[in-house]
């Protein structure tokens, strides 16, 4: 055999690659993780999809939306095992804060959003941190949800619209 | 012109999630970085036999081998404190190195091995980082070796 051929898909950056997914989609994994469970279970949660991501796909095949389905997998996974489903909405409205300030002159307040947030049903919240957090387009939230690209859409629109009426109202 | 819905969405992301702090980061990422790491050394340890391998004397790389598996053998019982490596790439381990260099001279010669075979003799040296004095202080030493490495194996 030839040891060139041999190694010829063993990349050592590949591995420099991987710290760098990391740094780069890790806040915005963590965020769409609490829609479904508290800190502490969320970061659990990151943990383990990004593990599951990291021993089954190369660096180059990595894209957002797997990360943030092996994630909800991991943290469906997660409430499973603890038998708390029935918290997922409790856990969401948690003290910890969920965003900073990356532009200025923004309308809207972090602890405003948060609060707007967690009275949208659960499905309808995490479309919107796909789409707003996230950056994923439609079909990207459908691949990570695992639901047709027509469904988020429905939920996107639903969520945005009432997002709006409730900032809104929180404002006057 | 943007629609009134993109508008209100801008302001939104004008909003980011929060950054990781560094020890929730190192928290998530601590069993990744100790794979990643392992498989670093994975590499170390391939690029190095690659190196071997693509000299035109193949036999290079099999003393090499050989020379690390050597010094690699477990020590014997009573002996004092050392690096108990159980294999060759984890002499080669960055955080408990007991071997640093190999030099593999040029074949020496065919001569006749322990059960009759003919063998290739090579010196290799090579710097052990496994002898601890009595303070426990880690003493690197150059040390040689003669290998014999079996033609059958070319």
């Amino acid at each position: 055999m030839n040891p060139q051929r041999m190694h010829e898909n063993d990349d050592p950056h590949s591995s420099q690659d991987w710290l760098r997914i990391l740094s780069e989609h890790g806040p915005g994994l963590l965020l769409f993780a609490r829609q479904f469970l508290d800190h502490a279970r969320a970061q659990d949660a990151v943990q383990e999809g990004f593990l599951r991501v990291w021993r089954r796909d190369k660096p180059e095949a990595v894209s957002k939306a797997l990360l943030c389905r092996a994630v909800r997998t991991a943290a469906l996974d997660i409430l499973r095992s603890n038998r708390r489903r029935s918290q997922r909405e409790e856990n969401y409205a948690t003290e910890q804060p969920l965003f900073v300030e990356t532009a200025s002159g923004g309308e809207f307040s972090s602890e405003e959003v948060q609060r707007a947030l967690a009275k949208l049903p659960a499905e309808q919240r995490e479309v919107v941190v796909l789409r707003l957090w996230n950056d994923l387009t439609i079909a990207g939230a459908a691949e990570a949800l695992g639901i047709p690209p027509n469904t988020v859409a429905s939920r996107y629109r639903l969520a945005i619209s009432k997002l709006k009426q409730l900032l809104r109202h929180e404002q006057s | 012109m943007s629609s009134p819905d993109s508008e209100f969405e801008s302001q939104l992301k004008k909003l980011g999630p929060v950054p990781l702090p560094t020890e929730i980061a190192d928290r998530i990422l601590a069993p990744c970085r100790n794979q990643l790491d392992q498989r670093l050394e994975g590499f170390a340890w391939q690029a190095f036999l690659r190196n071997l391998f693509a000299r035109p004397e193949p036999g290079w790389a099999v003393a090499a081998i050989f020379a690390v598996l050597l010094v690699a053998r477990p020590p014997s019982p009573g002996s004092p404190k050392q690096n108990t490596a159980s294999s060759s790439q984890a002499t080669l381990t960055r955080d408990n190195p007991s071997v640093r260099l190999i030099i593999a001279s040029e074949p020496q010669g065919l001569i006749e091995g322990r059960n009759g075979e003919l063998a290739r003799q090579y010196r290799v040296s090579y710097l052990d980082k496994s002898q601890n004095d009595r303070e426990g202080n880690v003493n690197s030493r150059a040390r040689e070796e003669v290998v014999l490495v079996p033609v059958s194996l070319y």
